[in-house]
Parts: structure tokens; sequence; C-alpha cells
């Protein structure tokens, strides 16, 4: 029945789960297909179900928003597979009001002109923009694409840089670019499965045309002919138009286990993709931010990134980077400083936080009135980043025990992933967790409140 | 209270300690030069030593030898690169347990030819954009390296106006600092320039060096943090009189 997960929703002011099934609930066993064939065919016949045994997907829907008309339809239609569409591999027929609407290769240009409200003739002209810059990219020709250099060959993760292109390419592309040419690229890509040796070479298609006139960029994304409707590739940048096409089945799959149900997002911690390439999460990142990147390629001039710019206002002297506690670096230099006003006084140290073998102790400071309730969250320490918003279930999880604890004087209310809440009973508290990979630091936060929380 | 543990027993070498020198040699191509004082470390004779250069996805390693016996390799050329605005990282790594990190000093910038001393390191980067109707953005991403302040390059001269024109410094700078360091503190947690090794914690060490700045309150709650955040942003404009020069700058002469 594959993954039928739709969004948790409402009806008669009560709230349903997200999964939904047609199937026989027998007993305690997961919900089964029915195989009755009677029971089948009065399906069929109930819900003017025209397939009679050819492979495909059906789907019913009893009860559709009172408030979708079947223009609507069409719109979603024209939106989200204008591509398949144009390709002529795929064909929507629309029947509403007694009529029959068939979106084709053929029609699809005039219905994108006549479909759209009066109040969204701006979206219309950049659906149809979007369309031309489709229809340009299916004819044409294999050797019309710029083939870049490959990334990830070299084994680390792929990352855009200006060394994907050479000189020629550069010079041509950024001319057409900025003439407002469309430009097709084919961006090869390397990339290996976790445990294996193997490595898989993959592309996809990145295809840009300039255009000043449109305001915010629009981007498309579509793997395996399914728009992925919740990708921005543009960032903040302007007047360009954007699609990118996955149709090489290795990268396809790669993305699509990274795909979340409803097919509009990749996301990186996905279930079924954490964990199973090598440098994933930068293999996502090199497709999605393809678009607005080739832009900053493309448009930027070369020596357009100027370090040294403001260094009489921002800088720091090289020599005194590793100094903790120097007072003169942030001043303007040669002019002595005025004192400092007097410091204001300390809070006052309520725990002590310290190193133990494999992972960290937390006792009261019994000089203080202790706090009541507190919170602990602990991540391993990332190169770049926030590590508790880095955080996976897979680094620890503090709710499945394989971290050890132990803890005096105080009662633990939570124990959740990466986070602890502790309420402490008397000044000899202490806790105690081990267990973490001795190879890699940690981080760990302590807050705390002097309010008794209701726990 | 935020602690980072160290399990592995990593050293931090002082950058002092291995600076490095950007030479160019009798073909024309510019070289690396580095000196390495391990004292007072007590890292293990045989540890490998390595230099990287890296600048964004650039990237060159030179094998060293070893903490007792160093052997500058033969080519240490800086191929690839056309400026200076290159970083350098010095690890030893145990000769035994392979892998191991035992000492390093990351960010170290070098010396370019024809300077004495190590210069001053930038601590924001600038580039020209198109923005549309907007003047400038700060990019303060994941991806960068380093917080870039994008100024719209459809404005002529704006290269010029951002680094000399103070009425541009003062409208522009206070709200720069106030995003850099409500990333540094709300997006890193960070709150001592010690917290880690990266850009972020160099703005708290910058911003604290301002006389009468002091690093942000450990245990400060959220109300006092944003209060630490705005006295820093008001103390530069002080340090930089930013108020003095508005006026003089947006005065209509001749109306006294």
């Amino acid at each position: 029945m594959g993954q039928s997960i739709l969004k948790i929703h409402k009806m008669n002011d009560t709230k349903f789960a997200p999964y939904g099934h047609f199937a026989l609930n027998v007993d305690d066993l997961p919900p089964m297909p029915c195989d009755d064939d009677d029971y089948i065919t009065e399906f069929c016949k109930d819900f003017h179900l025209k397939r009679n045994g050819e492979p495909g997907l059906s789907i019913v829907i009893p009860y559709p928003a009172k408030d979708i008309s079947g223009n609507d339809v069409i719109l979603s239609a024209l939106q989200h597979y204008f591509y398949p569409i144009l390709e002529d591999r795929l064909i929507v027929d629309v029947e509403y009001a007694g009529k029959t609407v068939s979106i084709n290769q053929n029609t699809i240009l005039d219905l994108m002109e006549a479909s759209f409200p009066d109040d969204q003739k701006e979206q219309a002209e950049k659906a149809g923009k979007l369309c031309d810059l489709a229809a340009w990219n299916i004819t044409l020709p294999d050797k019309d694409y710029v083939v870049i250099q490959p990334a990830g060959a070299d084994g680390y993760a792929p990352k855009w840089k200006r060394e994907l292109f050479s000189e020629e390419q550069l010079t041509t592309l950024q001319k057409k670019f900025e003439r407002g040419d469309r430009i097709a690229i084919k961006a090869p890509i390397y990339f290996k499965r976790k445990n294996e040796d193997k490595t898989t070479k993959s592309y996809f298609n990145v295809i840009l045309q300039r255009d000043k006139n449109i305001g915010k960029s629009i981007s498309h994304f579509i793997r395996n002919e399914i728009t992925i409707s919740g990708i921005r590739g543009f960032g903040s940048r302007k007047g360009v138009l954007g699609i990118v096409v996955i149709d090489e089945k290795e990268l396809s799959g790669l993305l699509g286990d990274s795909e979340n149900p409803a097919h509009t997002e990749w996301q990186y911690k996905s279930k079924k993709f954490q964990g199973k390439y090598e440098n994933g999460a930068s293999i996502l990142r090199y497709v999605i931010y393809s678009l607005g990147k080739i832009t900053d390629i493309l448009s930027k001039p070369v020596e357009g990134l100027h370090k040294d710019l403001l260094k009489d206002i921002f800088s720091i002297d090289a020599n005194e980077m590793d100094d903790d506690g120097d007072k003169d670096s942030g001043g303007k230099g040669g002019e002595p400083p005025p004192p400092p006003p007097p410091p204001p006084p300390p809070k006052p140290k309520y725990f002590i936080l310290s190193k133990i073998e494999s992972g960290f102790r937390v006792i009261a400071n019994e000089d203080e009135s202790t706090p009541e309730i507190l919170n602990i969250h602990v991540a391993y320490e990332v190169r770049k980043g926030n590590p508790f918003k880095k955080w996976s279930p897979y680094d620890f999880d503090f709710g499945n025990d394989t971290l050890k604890h132990d803890i005096q004087n105080a009662e633990l209310l939570t124990k959740d992933g990466n986070h602890l809440k502790v309420k402490v009973k008397t000044n000899g508290f202490s806790l105690k967790v081990t267990g973490f990979d001795k190879n890699r630091d940690i981080r760990v936060r302590l807050t705390y409140d002097k309010e008794v929380e209701n726990a | 209270m935020l602690r980072r543990f160290n399990y592995t027993g990593r050293k931090r070498i002082p950058r002092q300690n291995v600076p490095i020198d950007i030479i160019k040699s009798g073909d024309g191509i510019y070289e690396i030069r580095a000196t390495f004082k391990f004292d007072g470390l007590a890292l293990p004779k045989s540890a490998r030593v390595y230099v990287e250069a890296y600048k964004d996805t650039y990237y060159r390693r030179y094998n060293f030898g070893c903490v007792e016996n160093i052997v500058t390799p033969d080519d240490l050329k800086l191929t690839g690169i056309d400026d200076f605005n290159i970083l350098f990282r010095v690890k030893v790594v145990d000769s035994d347990n392979e892998g191991v990190l035992l000492a390093e000093a990351n960010r170290i910038s070098p010396i370019k030819p024809g300077e004495e001393t190590a210069r001053k390191l930038s601590l924001i980067w600038v580039t020209g954009v198109d923005l549309g109707n907007t003047i400038w953005r700060l990019e303060l991403s994941d991806e960068s390296e380093w917080p870039i302040l994008e100024i719209n390059q459809k404005i002529e001269h704006i290269t010029e106006i951002a680094q000399r024109d103070s009425i541009f410094h003062c409208l522009v700078f206070p709200e720069v600092i106030r995003k850099i360091l409500n990333h540094a503190i709300f997006y890193h947690d960070y709150r001592s320039p010690n917290d880690a090794d990266d850009i972020w914690c160099l703005w708290l060490k910058f911003i604290s060096g301002l006389p009468g700045m002091s690093f942000p309150p450990e245990q400060g709650d959220e109300q006092e943090l944003h209060d630490w955040i705005e006295m820093a942003v008001d103390l530069f404009g002080k340090n930089n009189e930013f108020l003095r020069k508005f006026e003089i700058e947006t005065s209509f002469g001749g109306e006294e």
C-alpha cells in the first residue's frame, strides 16, 4: 500500500492521524489489502473507476474539499506537471461541469494562458516563461549541454566552485547569462553508499535564464517527473528562471531516499537517507543550491569578494587571536582606551560542570541556594554551526538507555533525545552521565530557573 | 552555562608559534615557508606534522616530517592561488594511532611578500551582488566561512561608499554588529571567545576587546544577553563617533 501518509487533518472538529488506509482490519494484523473480486468490482462500479485490470494507480477521493474547483485542478496540474506533459509522457484529463479538459503537449500552452484568473496574470506570465524554458530544454540535443567537471570525484564532499567550469566555459556562459540567453548545464557527480567500495557516477541538468523583469526568481525541481514543490533554489536572488531536472536513475534514487512522503522536500534527516551515503547531506545541498550557486558564479565579477575592504574597521591582529583575555584588539589603534566601567557583580554559580571519563558530571555548588529545575542539553561538537541544532538520534539518545547516568538527591523528570530535565532535591545533588564517544568532543549546556516549575 | 569537553586531549598550538610566510620563488611562483615551535606541548617526538592551506574549496597539504625531525618538503608551491586571502592550519598527528589529532592551530593568517609581520585578519568580507532595490544585506549562513556584507552592485561606486562613506558606516555597521552578535550568541550558543576556534568566537573577542566591554554574561538569561549586545553596539558607535559624524555629514551648511 506504500507510504500513504498525508497531513494530520480535522473533520467535524475531530483530529485524525495522517495515516489513511482503505484496507481489511483483521485481529492484530496491520491493515491488509482486499483481494475479494466481488468487493473490488462493486467498489469500481460505485466510484466509476475506468481502469479494468490494467497496471497503474487509481485514487478515489470520496470527500474532496468543496472549495476546490475543476479549474483549480487544471491549474495545479499545469504548475506541477508541465514538464512531463511537455515531454509527452503524461496526459491529464480533468472532467468537471459536464466537460473534459485534456492537458497534453499540444494544449498546455493555451491552457496556461487561459486558466489563470484575472487577478493572477503575473503568476500566469511567470508560469508561461518557465514553460517556454522547459520546452526549449526538452528539445535541446544532448551535445548542446555544457558539461562541467564532476563534483565529488576526489572523494571529498561536493561543493560548487568556479573551478568546476573551464575558463572558456565561464567566459561563454557569463556572456550568455548576462544577455538573457538560455543556458543548459550538465552537472556530473560522484557519490558512494556507505559500506560499499563502488563509486557511482551520475549527473543532473540545470537550466537557467536571466530575466530582469520577473522580480523574484523562480525555481523548479523535477525528480523522475515529480515536481518537488517545497524547494526554493535561488534564496533571495532576483531575476532568474531555473529548472533542475534529475532523471538519471542513481541520483534520482538517492534523492528519492531523502524525499518526504508528500514529495515536497529533500531532507537529509529522512530515515531512509541518513547514514546511507558518504557525504549525503552535502550531495543534497549540491543539488538544492545548484541554481543559486551557478547564478553567483555566472553573475559575479571575478574579483567579487573583497576580503580586506573593511579591515581597518573590523579586524583582529593575527598574533592576538590566541590571547584569551586580551583587551587591546578591538579599539582603534594608537589611542589609549578610556578606563572601563566597573564590571557588574558576577552571577552566582549554582552548579559545577566537569569532565569525567567518556562523559560529564554536574554537582550543586554548596555555597549557593540551588535552583530546583535544571535542564541539560548535550550534543557532539561540530566544525560549523550550532551542535545542539545538528544533534541527531543517531548520535545518542537519552531515551533509549545507551548512555549511563547516576543521579543523587534529585529526580529525573525527563530523559528524551539530547535533553535531561532534573528536579534538584538538596544541595548534595550530583549527576554523572557516561558512555559518549571518546573520539568526539561534546558540548553541554545547563539552563535553570529559580522558580519551581510544574513538571 | 556552556562547556565543551575535549575527550581526545587534543592540544591547541598558539598561532604565533607556527608563523607561515608566503614568498615568491625565483620562477615567479608563490611558495610557503613555515617554522614550528612546539615547546611546552609535550608532543611525542615521532608525531607527524602537516601544514594545510585552505581557501573556500582550495586545499593543499604539505608533509613536514615529524616533531623531532622537521623535514621541509620539496614542493611548497601554492599553485592555483591568485591572491593571499588564504588561511593555514597546522596539524600534529599521532604516528602510532593513525588519524588521532594530537594538536592543531587553525586559521593562521600568512605573512605576505613585503610584509614584516602577520597582517590583521579581517572579520567580515564584502561582495557586490544584485540586491534589487535593497542597499545591503548580511549573509550569515552555515555555508559561508565568514560573515559577508553584500552590497548592491547596481549602485555606482558602492565599494568605495562601503569602505569610506561615514553615513553608510553610521547607518549600516551598528546593525551589522547586532546581527553578527545575535548569530554568535543565539544561533551558535557561544558565550566566550574560547568556546570554539571559528570566526564567531573571533567576533566575540573583537567586541569583548572594545574599551569598556566584557565577555557576554555566561549565565545570563536572554534579556541580559540582548542587553550585552546592545551595549556592544552602542560602545562601537561611541568609539567610532558615529553620532557626531552623522550630524556633521547631514547638517545643512549656512543655515545657522
